[in-house]
């Protein structure tokens, strides 16, 4: 248990989402599921684990991961997307996934996925569209939605919805473009999480559920295991469940924040970041995990040692909550050192660990002379 | 004809045309049924399916009586039989060593294989260790009248087995799968399977050797660690056993080479018999060809990569033929089959290359390279575009990321990575 232990210590523990980073679903094997994130100077970095399967990981500017790594075509496109990217995020990598996917880099089975993937975020974000709506125009004492002039197949449905913004322009004083506009923005990032009220089982609680189920089945996996991976399996369970924890308040918070549309919008005028911050969280800490579900589900009617072969990497890949998450749910945590302070950047030709410039070499060289 | 042997629509027909998935849980239903062993001849040809699917199998008194020889097994047709047990006599032997079972220690024993514990290996040694002594007394003291000579020395072998199984199983495990090249506790391991193989009957030996090598898929390379490994006393009888199941196991290959070249399997499992093929004939890197007394397998290596390459020809011709019309709906089935295939063959590519490092492979997917960016230059005539992105990944999966990359590279626009933009085009092409 002692490899657990270290695992799941707050020195490795990240402090927070942004030094964590965001997972990206390459599939060249060699950085497969690694993370990115921005470095000081805002530009994306990839931090890739040990090819050599030992510790430590090879971080470097994402730019250069081409030049290092022998790359898919899926996931030179794929980097040629991210760099465009002005935001790291879960959603902002999923929906550059899906979209490479779909072009068929990542084979048939993928872009099938991704088309199902997309036609089913697009439905859900218009959902949730309608649904803000109907109960912002509720608060407002105005006639709700004709339900049955709604198609929500129809391309032009957003335009049969002007009539209905325009009726809310003089109880918010905005003009009924500005109200579809922040509604929509506000109805992409709530559609992942979803709502009571919502008709569909949102990305946030279908992966919250799944990792559910993933705890408990590793759990009973590894009663009749060994120490060792008994002890690997004990580290998936320990953060599956510290994230269900963590999700599950963050949804609930999500959730309060979500009980009225008008107060919602009031605040995403005043702080949108603030907002978009409470309702993307339950994404931050849920990602990373559906790779390992996928793979723990890959191997349910495989032999025992295929099972053990996923249970080590799923150890090497469970994303570790960041601290930070523990201050959200009102915990008070011992301040660590960022693993940034940790870190010393190194530039080209310098010595990593003296941080003296490669002349260093020549000192060497002299020394040798000298001892010669 | 049972319905399980014979022609169309028959179990066994039905069993080889459905997917993995599915097989694997008829399989196990088998397994648990406990009618394998009445089904194991008719299964026989799903062996090589079989044995990458690994069906889990329930720990019974049948699997638990064959664990200590089912190294030992060999077909009836291998033409030898040499410190072999055959795979025709197996109910044989499993009958005599459990119908005489006191009904008490049957009971014990399949209550300690079913015991929910840590993992199936344990359980296995738990519970054999009850019943191999037993078996084996049982199949000693029999003296069935008539019986020929080599049945009673089989049978004998068989025992013998039973009765080292507590202590032969344990190193086993710890050994298997043989690495190409065993390290000091491998070696350990070795050294301590072989103290055990110099004691006993003088056929002991000879079993446990025949065991290693069956397991080892570089047997040749194996053979010559063991040598090293014997002490002095056991090199001589050693080598001569050594020299014999080598032979075996050149004749098995000539054999299995002979099958291949007849054989119309799907390329998948072609693809995984010519590795094993490669894997026996090829020693490890940085390790040197020293063939084991008379026997050198190596001239088999130029007629099955000749062999293999033929093969890997026609199925590349067979893969290059054009997909469905876009938007068709068997398109991306199409793909999918494709791929599949696709994989196969680079399998099969990197053994032959490991066969006959100057066989012709790379030409060979050169020119389907060609061949693909030619059609699909011969389709979109004013295209900008040399392969579709359906054929780029068919080149990805032949000849790699780098040259599919150079064909694909108008598809991700002209900011594509600054370090592959600079990357000179591939060898031998435009």
């Amino acid at each position: 248990l002692s490899s657990r232990r270290r695992l799941f210590s707050v020195k490795l523990r990240p402090a927070t989402f942004a030094e964590a980073g965001v997972a990206a679903p390459f599939t060249t094997p060699t950085v497969a599921q690694a993370r990115l994130r921005l470095d000081r100077r805002g530009r994306v970095e990839i931090v890739a684990r040990n090819p050599t399967g030992n510790g430590g990981a090879y971080i470097m500017p994402l730019k250069a991961a081409t030049e290092l790594f022998r790359l898919s075509i899926h996931d030179r496109v794929l980097v040629d997307r991210l760099l465009a990217l002005p935001a790291i995020s879960p959603l902002s990598i999923r929906a550059q996934a899906q979209a490479v996917a779909l072009e068929g880099l990542a084979g048939p089975d993928a872009k099938d996925a991704a088309s199902r993937a997309i036609a089913e975020a697009e439905e859900h974000a218009l959902l949730t569209l309608l649904l803000l709506l109907e109960r912002w125009l509720a608060e407002a004492g105005q006639p709700r939605i004709d339900w049955r002039a709604i198609d929500t197949g129809d391309r032009a449905v957003r335009e049969r919805l002007k009539p209905y913004f325009v009726r809310l322009e003089p109880s918010t004083g905005m003009t009924g473009r500005a109200l579809v506009d922040a509604v929509e923005s506000l109805s992409s990032v709530v559609a992942p999480i979803g709502f009571a009220q919502a008709p569909f089982e949102s990305l946030a609680v279908t992966t919250l559920a799944e990792l559910r189920a993933l705890d408990a089945s590793i759990g009973s996996w590894a009663a009749t295991e060994h120490h060792e991976l008994a002890g690997i399996a004990g580290l998936v369970q320990d953060c599956a469940a510290l994230t269900i924890t963590c999700a599950e308040a963050s949804l609930a918070k999500a959730a309060g924040l979500l009980q009225t549309t008008g107060r919602l919008l009031d605040a995403h005028s005043t702080a949108p970041e603030a907002v978009a911050a409470v309702l993307t969280r339950p994404i931050w800490l849920l990602h990373g995990w559906r790779h390992l579900i996928a793979l723990w589900q890959s191997v349910a009617d495989q032999p025992r040692p295929a099972q053990r072969d996923v249970v080590v990497e799923l150890g090497e890949l469970v994303p570790l909550v960041p601290l930070e998450a523990e201050e959200w749910q009102g915990r008070s945590r011992q301040k660590p050192r960022s693993q940034y302070e940790l870190h010393r950047h190194v530039r080209l030709n310098e010595d990593w660990r003296t941080g003296l410039a490669i002349e260093r070499q020549a000192v060497l060289e002299r020394l040798q002379a000298a001892a010669l | 004809m049972s319905a399980i042997h014979g022609a169309d629509g028959t179990l066994l027909d039905l069993l080889d045309r459905v997917d993995d998935q599915k097989l694997r849980r008829v399989i196990e239903l088998i397994e648990a049924s406990g009618q394998r062993p009445v089904l194991e001849p008719a299964l026989a040809a799903l062996r090589p399916r079989l044995r990458s699917l690994r069906p889990r199998r329930p720990l019974t008194l049948i699997r638990l009586v064959t664990a200590p020889f089912a190294l030992a097994l060999v077909d009836d047709a291998s033409p030898h039989a040499f410190a072999a047990v055959r795979r025709g006599h197996l109910p044989r032997w499993q009958a005599a060593a459990l119908d005489p079972l006191d009904p008490a220690l049957a009971t014990m024993v399949r209550e300690l294989a079913a015991t929910p514990g840590d993992d199936e290996h344990q359980a296995m040694l738990a519970a054999g260790r009850r019943l191999w002594p037993a078996a084996a007394t049982a199949l000693t003291t029999m003296a069935p009248a008539g019986e020929p000579a080599e049945d009673r020395l089989e049978r004998l072998r068989v025992a013998d087995c039973l009765a080292l199984g507590g202590t032969l199983l344990p190193l086993l495990d710890r050994l298997l799968p043989i690495p190409a090249l065993p390290d000091a506790e491998d070696r350990e391991t070795l050294q301590a399977i072989l103290a055990i193989a110099a004691e006993g009957p003088p056929d002991r030996l000879a079993i446990v050797a025949a065991m290693l090598l069956r397991a080892a898929s570089r047997p040749w390379s194996l053979a010559a660690q063991l040598l090293e490994l014997a002490p002095g006393a056991l090199q001589g009888a050693l080598r001569r056993v050594l020299e014999r199941l080598l032979v075996a196991h050149r004749l098995d290959l000539e054999r299995c080479l002979e099958r291949q070249a007849e054989a119309d399997t799907p390329i998948a499992d072609y693809a995984t018999a010519i590795e094993r093929l490669a894997a026996a004939l090829t020693l490890p890197e940085g390790t040197a060809q020293r063939p084991l007394g008379r026997d050198d397998p190596s001239p088999l290596r130029r007629p099955a990569a000749a062999m293999a390459m033929t093969r890997f020809a026609a199925a590349l011709d067979g893969l290059l033929l054009p997909l469905p019309p876009p938007g068709a709906p068997a398109r991306a089935a199409a793909q999918r089959a494709r791929e599949a295939e696709a994989r196969a063959l680079s399998r099969l590519g990197r053994a032959v290359r490991r066969l006959a490092p100057d066989g012709g492979i790379e030409r060979l997917i050169e020119e389907a390279v060609e061949r693909l960016v030619d059609a699909g230059a011969a389709r979109g005539k004013g295209r900008q575009l040399p392969v579709g992105i359906e054929d780029a990944r068919l080149i990805e999966i032949l000849a790699g990321p780098d040259i599919a990359w150079h064909y694909l590279r108008p598809h991700a626009g002209p900011a594509g990575p600054g370090a592959l933009a600079r990357r000179p085009p591939p060898a031998g092409r435009r």
